[in-house]
Parts: C-alpha cells; sequence; structure tokens
C-alpha cells in the first residue's frame, strides 16, 4: 500500500524550525517513531493532522499554504476518523467536564461502555473513582490522565470499528503514550491497541522515546513484524530532518551485549539512612526483598535506584545533595558527615561543585536556554575550563562531530535534544565529583546518544567515581548494575494531608 | 526585460515605530513653538520638558539600585539560608509596598520642602535630583517585585538548584544567569512602565503642589517641571479655552497661536504617556512577557 508522504516547511518569521521532504507513514500499519527531544516530531505529527495553530506559525505541508492544507479532504478524513492523543494530557482535558463526560462527549457518544478499556489499562477498577473527578493540574495524576486519553482513543477504535469506519486510512497518533506511564501499564495499553488492530488493520503512529518497545514487540507479538514500521527522524549535516528507517534489531543486538559495568563492591563514599523522613514520607531501602540499614554509593560502582514512578527517587537524590531537607538524616558523603540539624550552607560549602554533582532530569530546564555552550562551564568558575580548548577537549569525547570554537559560541537553546542532555551531563561531571547522581539520564534521547551515554558511564566508573542511577529504563539498567547494587526504595506515608498527591496516586 | 525594482522597505517592530513616533512628535511641536510661543515661555515649557525626563531618569536609576539591592539581599539570604536578614528585606520591601504611591510621595515632597524652606538643600540640580530620589523611592518595589518573581520563576524549574550543585557561585547565577540574561527584556518592559509612571506621578504631585505647601516655597522657586507649568494660571487658562470651541469652532486654528504655552504642556505630558504606553505594549508584545 502506498504510504501517506508528506513534506513541510515551518518556520516562524525568517526563521525556519522544521524542513522535511520525506516524513512517510506506512498506511495500515503500526509505524513506530523514534528520534531525540527537540527535533521536531511532535510538531510535524500535529501539523499533519491540522492542529497546529496557524497563526503562530508559518507552515506549508505539501506545497500547500496551511490553510489550504487544512480544508483539505485528507485532513477532514484525519479528524473525523483519526484520534490524535497528545504528549501532554492534561491539555487535552475540559476542566469544566468531568472525567465521564468527557468519555462520552462528541464523537464518542455511543452505546459502547468504556469499562473494560479502562479496567484492562488500571489492570483493576481504580478508575471507577475517578469518573466524577473534575481534571486539575494534580488530579487525577499525569498517569491516570494518559490511560483516560487512551481508552478515548480505543473507544473511538471500537465505535469506528462497529460502523465498518476503521480502515488503512485511518490514522491514530499517540505522542508519547508511554511517558508518564510504568511498563506494566504502558505494555497494558499496547495489548489493547494491538487487539484492535489485528481486527482491522489501521494507520498507527506511535512517537516515542522509548526504545524498549522493540524488544516487547519483538518477544511478545512476533507475528506483527511484517506490519510494524521503524522510523527514526535525524538531522541532515544541512539541518534538515530526514525520516529514515530504524534498524530495531541493531538496538536488540546492542542491548543484549550489555553486562554490568564497574565493581561489585567499592569503597563506600556516600551513606543515606533508611528511615529518613521527607515531605510526609519515611524512605527506606531494600535489596532486593531484604531492609537494609542505608544506601551505600561506592567508589567505582553503579548504584541502581529504582521504585515505582512517584515513590521519590528523585527525594532521594535530593536529599543527597542536601537540597530537601530529611527528618531523622544521618548521611555521610565524601567524608562528611551531615544530620538534620544541617543547613544548605554546608553543603555548600563542602560538596557542590566539589565532592558531588547532579545531572537533573531535564536537560532543559537544569541548562540556562539564553547562555552560550562557552559559558556553561565558565560559570563554574573551574580552573580547569577556562580557555576554548579546554573546553573543547573536555566535551569532545562526547560529540560525535568535530567540535569548533563555533559550537561553543551558540547558544544552548539551538542544540538537540540530546546534545542538551550530553552538555547536562558533562557539567555535573566538570568538578570530577567523587559521587556523581544521574536522575534519568535517557530522558529525550535517540539510540546514538543511548550507547554513547554507556561509553561514559564505563570510563567514570573506571576512574572511581560512584554513580547513583536513577531511570525507569530498566530493561537497559538492569543489565548494566550488579544485582547487588540494584536498590528498591520504598515510602511509606505519615502524613494524611499527601494522600492525594499526585505521586501517591501515580504509584 | 528590464527586472522589477522592489523598494524593500526595513521592517521595524511596533515598539521602535512608537519610539520613532514620540521622537517625531516630540520634534514636530518643538518647531512649532519655536515659531509661534513667546521666548520666556518656550524656555519655560521645554526647560520643564526636560526637568521632567532628568527627573524620570534619576527616579528610575534611583528604583534600579534599591530593587536590586533589597531583591539579591532577599534571594541571597533565603538561598544561604539566613532566615532573619531574608525577613528583614521582605519586611523593608512590604513597609514601601503598604504605602500608597501618592502618599509616599507627598511625604517626600514635604521633606523636600522643609528642606528647602531651610536651606539644607539649595541649587535646582540638587531639588531635581531630590524629586528622582524621591520618586524612584515610591516606584522601586515595584521594580523588585519583578526581579523576585523572576528568582521564583526559576526556582519552579531545576535550574536553580541544578546551577548551584553544579558549582556556579550563587551572585553569579542570581546576576548573570537569571537576572542579566534571562530577565532583560522583564526589566526593560518594567523600565518604560516605570518611565510613564514617573512622569504621571511627577505631574500629579507638582500639581498638588501648585496649591502650595509652604508660604516660602512653591512651583515658582522650584525648578520647572511638566507638572508645575501646567499649575501655571497662564497653561490652565490656555487648557480652559478648549471649552471656547463649544460655541465657536471656527476658533480652533487659533489655540495653535494664541494659547500654545498650555497645550504644549498639556500635549508634551498625554502624548508622552501614550507613546509609552503604546512603546510598553508593543515591547511585552515582541517578548510574549
Amino acid at each position: 500500500m502506498k504510504p501517506l508522504t508528506f513534506s513541510a516547511d515551518i518556520s516562524v518569521g525568517s526563521h525556519s524550525i522544521l524542513s522535511i521532504t520525506d516524513f512517510s507513514i506506512e498506511q495500515g500499519k503500526i509505524n513506530v517513531l523514534f528520534g531525540e527531544s527537540g527535533i521536531g516530531k511532535t510538531l510535524i505529527s500535529k501539523s499533519i493532522f491540522g492542529l497546529t495553530d496557524p497563526d503562530k506559525l508559518s507552515i506549508e505541508i505539501n506545497s500547500l499554504g496551511y490553510q489550504e492544507y487544512l480544508k483539505t479532504e485528507q485532513v477532514e478524513a484525519f479528524r473525523k476518523n483519526g484520534f490524535f492523543v497528545l504528549q501532554e494530557p492534561s491539555s487535552q482535558f475540559n476542566p469544566s467536564l468531568t472525567i465521564q463526560e468527557q468519555l462520552n462527549e462528541a464523537d464518542l457518544n455511543s452505546d459502547l461502555t468504556e469499562a473494560d478499556i479502562l479496567s484492562g489499562l488500571w489492570q483493576s477498577d481504580q478508575w471507577k473513582s475517578l469518573l466524577p473527578l473534575y481534571p486539575q493540574s494534580f488530579r487525577p495524576s499525569g498517569g491516570e490522565k494518559q490511560r483516560f486519553l487512551l481508552a478515548m482513543a480505543l473507544k473511538k477504535m471500537d465505535k469506528l470499528a462497529i460502523e465498518n469506519r476503521l480502515s488503512t486510512e485511518t490514522l491514530f497518533i499517540f505522542d508519547e503514550p508511554s511517558g508518564s506511564l510504568d511498563n506494566g501499564f504502558r505494555n497494558a495499553f499496547l495489548e489493547q491497541l494491538i487487539s484492535r488492530y489485528q481486527q482491522n488493520r489501521f494507520t498507527v503512529l506511535v512517537i516515542t522515546h522509548d526504545y524498549t518497545i522493540i524488544p516487547w514487540f519483538k518477544n511478545h507479538k512476533s507475528e506483527l513484524n511484517s506490519n510494524l514500521s521503524w522510523l527514526e527522524l535525524a538531522k541532515t549535516d544541512s539541518g534538515d530532518l530526514q525520516c529514515n528507517p530504524f534498524l530495531p534489531d541493531e538496538f536488540i543486538s546492542w542491548q543484549k551485549k550489555l553486562s554490568p559495568m564497574g565493581l561489585v563492591k567499592g569503597v563506600a563514599v556516600a551513606d543515606l539512612n533508611s528511615g529518613v523522613i521527607c515531605h510526609g514520607r519515611q524512605l527506606s531501602f531494600q535489596s532486593g526483598t531484604k531492609p537494609i540499614e542505608s544506601l551505600k554509593l561506592k567508589s567505582g560502582t553503579l548504584t541502581y535506584l529504582k521504585a515505582p514512578s512517584g515513590v521519590g527517587k528523585t527525594t532521594v537524590a535530593r536529599l543527597l545533595l542536601g537540597l530537601y531537607h530529611g527528618e531523622n538524616l544521618q548521611l555521610s558523603i565524601c567524608g562528611h558527615e551531615f544530620t538534620s540539624r544541617n543547613t544548605q550552607v554546608d553543603w555548600k560549602k563542602k560538596i557542590w561543585g566539589k565532592k558531588a554533582g547532579m545531572a537533573f532530569q531535564l536537560a532543559d530546564e537544569a541548562l540556562n536556554p539564553v547562555s552560550t555552550v562557552k559559558q556553561v562551564f565558565t560559570a563554574l568558575k573551574n580552573p580547569k575550563l577556562k580557555t576554548n580548548d579546554q573546553i573543547l577537549d573536555f566535551l569532545q569525547p562526547v560529540f560525535i562531530k568535530k567540535l569548533d570554537e563555533s559550537f561553543l559560541s551558540g547558544q544552548v537553546r539551538y542544540l538537540s535534544g540530546g546534545q542538551k542532555q550530553r552538555l547536562n551531563l558533562m557539567r555535573s561531571i566538570a568538578s570530577e565529583p567523587e559521587v556523581l547522581i544521574l536522575d534519568e539520564p535517557l530522558n529525550g534521547v535517540d539510540f546514538r546518544t543511548i550507547k554513547m551515554f554507556t561509553g561514559i558511564l564505563e570510563k567514570l566508573l573506571q576512574n572511581g567515581t560512584a554513580i547513583l542511577l536513577i531511570s525507569h529504563n530498566e530493561d537497559i539498567f538492569d543489565k548494566l548494575s550488579f544485582k547487588d547494587n540494584q536498590i528498591q526504595l520504598k515510602a511509606d506515608e505519615l502524613l494524611k494531608e499527601n494522600a492525594f498527591s499526585t505521586e501517591k496516586t501515580e504509584s | 526585460m528590464t527586472p522589477k525594482l522592489k523598494m524593500k522597505i526595513p521592517s521595524i517592530s511596533n515598539d521602535t515605530k512608537w519610539i520613532l513616533i514620540w521622537l517625531a512628535g516630540i520634534s514636530v511641536f518643538l518647531v512649532w513653538d519655536l515659531i509661534f510661543l513667546n521666548k520666556p515661555a518656550l524656555v519655560r515649557v521645554w526647560l520643564g520638558f526636560g526637568n521632567t525626563l532628568l527627573v524620570s531618569a534619576i527616579s528610575l536609576t534611583t528604583a534600579l539600585l534599591l530593587s536590586f539591592t533589597v531583591s539579591s539581599w532577599i534571594t541571597l539570604s533565603r538561598w544561604n539560608e539566613r532566615p532573619k536578614l531574608a525577613r528583614t528585606g521582605e519586611l523593608f520591601l512590604n513597609i514601601f509596598r503598604s504605602v500608597p504611591q501618592i502618599i509616599g510621595l507627598l511625604t517626600g515632597f514635604l521633606i523636600l520642602t522643609l528642606l528647602v524652606t531651610a536651606e539644607i538643600m539649595t541649587g535646582k540640580t540638587a531639588i531635581l535630583t531630590g524629586f528622582g530620589v524621591t520618586v524612584g523611592v515610591v516606584i522601586f518595589y515595584e521594580f523588585s517585585d519583578m526581579l523576585l518573581e523572576r528568582v521564583a520563576w526559576f526556582e519552579q524549574t531545576d535550574f536553580v538548584s541544578a546551577s548551584r550543585t553544579a558549582g556556579v557561585p550563587d551572585t553569579h547565577l542570581l546576576f548573570i544567569e537569571i537576572w542579566m540574561r534571562n530577565s532583560l527584556p522583564h526589566l526593560i518592559n518594567k523600565l518604560i512602565s516605570g518611565f510613564g509612571a514617573t512622569i504621571f506621578l511627577l505631574c500629579s504631585i507638582d500639581f498638588v503642589l501648585s496649591v502650595g505647601l509652604s508660604s516660602s516655597v512653591s512651583p515658582i522657586n522650584f525648578p520647572p517641571t511638566l507638572g508645575s507649568m501646567l499649575a501655571q494660571i497662564d497653561s490652565k487658562q490656555d487648557i480652559l479655552s478648549i471649552g471656547i470651541l463649544f460655541t465657536d469652532p471656527f476658533y480652533f486654528p487659533s489655540l495653535f497661536t494664541r494659547h500654545l504655552q498650555g497645550l504644549s504642556v498639556a500635549f508634551l505630558i498625554v502624548f508622552t504617556l501614550a507613546c509609552s504606553f503604546k512603546i510598553g505594549n508593543a515591547f511585552t508584545r515582541r517578548h510574549r512577557l
């Protein structure tokens, strides 16, 4: 079947944001689109679906002005028979209607019931208590909102199937459908999607950074191999975008080769007690199912901290760096002792920028977008990173292309998502810390950057850095860390006021 | 075939356009006044305008200095877990915030009057500086609020924590990364609105002063400003003469020759305020503030 092929030029004023000549979606197949964050996956998908605001951007699709494109039969069909699940679930809900009402609004209003869909997505009947709620920013949680949106898309599929309108020309787009979901919920959604797809072939585009979706398909849905189209959006040297086929076997063979890194045991350089209380929750650690007295970070060792999303993995990282105040805290880090009585000033004097570093989850937030790459490092007042040559030598190992001074003078906001993430990581290790905390380091990066990242990790461990890794990417990091160094985080709620926090609901 | 020549008009932003309109309007009025206004009145009006601009510049500089001092004091105290120092700064700010601007300004001008009558403050430059500092003290909390809001916005994200734990010094983070690199449009926008607010407050207070605060101090021995010029009986009569148009519309052209002093003052105030409003609005839109 002929693929849906689009060319697109999107600009704001005279500044070109995106230009692509060959964005192709295979009709009647499940298309999975990878690419680092900020490259334009969402923008191009929303634009072809007719969801971009024509007043804000100058858009040309298939050589048609956007207003003209929006009037085409194709866009009308997308809207009538398709569905677009947005990346940010909150923005798709109407705060003045209950969840129940929105599940039965407009096109979704039918005799069909969504109960089976919701039970499948929740794997319990917890969803029932959420139906009468008006969506707010904190409740339902991000993961719950995401599942309601997915349920809407699945319900529309059912309705179209009954009306015999579900065909290869029907397009369903899911933008980061598992962004707020743990693997279990992600798999539950994929199961429901595929069962419908197997009954009526239609066109699906899944936009994701989650490469571990590949082994899931290979292991659980091998019969669908010929119905899957793996794509990757990448930038050419000229700055244009290209939609290339992605080779899933390359990821699988890379993943198979992964083995634990660093030492099994090293000298403990950081020790955080179990039982520390933060934000009304008592945090404790387990090795396997066995409770342990403290979380120990050892030199040359990769410690992988695991817990469902929202339990408090990032809280632990912030406690280690003194960014949160913990009651009952007993922390020893790089030879310095800290208790609940210490203030941030103590961490600032002894730890920050000297002994420990942290690469925060969102590089976009952690770095100043209007600083130049050079200014990111000169701001650190590090005597080893003052001149252009020193900074270029420091950064070159994590960049494939030869870096020059123009790269240093470019602003951070113009870098790709992967480049920002690498810069974020490099800033955190610029002071050669003894303890390094990596919070979701693979967020928004492409496969090439993931491979590069594991190389950096290995070098740091060889140099004796104690690394604490926080990631929901268990399929990768379970293989990179030794079993003994995989620590489970548990959180016990102490205060009733926190019962409705988004984290709690999600976990 | 001869190629079509296309005249390329350089595109300018709306805020720049309004700055040019303001300068052009002022220039046209200056030329008109040079031709039709008698010399003593011409000197008074344009000296008053110059003095008003000078007072605005002094008040904005004062407001900037005070706001940066207080906001950095509060923020750095908070970041360094010195709650008492931070609260003192907040209290200082709240005291100024709690006083209505016009009351603060009247109080300031009362003090200035006392200083002038006691002959402690002499000389027109000193008095104008006193005006400027008084207005600056009254409006500085608005600048502080904006600077602190910018800090709060960045504190909500990981930016502050990530920078500090990476080893970026607090002063660099605050002054360079947050305020200089990320808040310049906000600051310029505040300066534009501060400029309009200063002129408005100054004109209001100068007008009030015309009633007379002291028998020995009056707008006559204060340096002329647009507000004090507006309060003069000649200017008031000039403005009231607009009312003649209701009974005699053909009197209109005479307004621009016979009643020029009052009209010039009123025009300079209203036109400057209107343009600063438009410049501020266009700037806000351009930078999506």
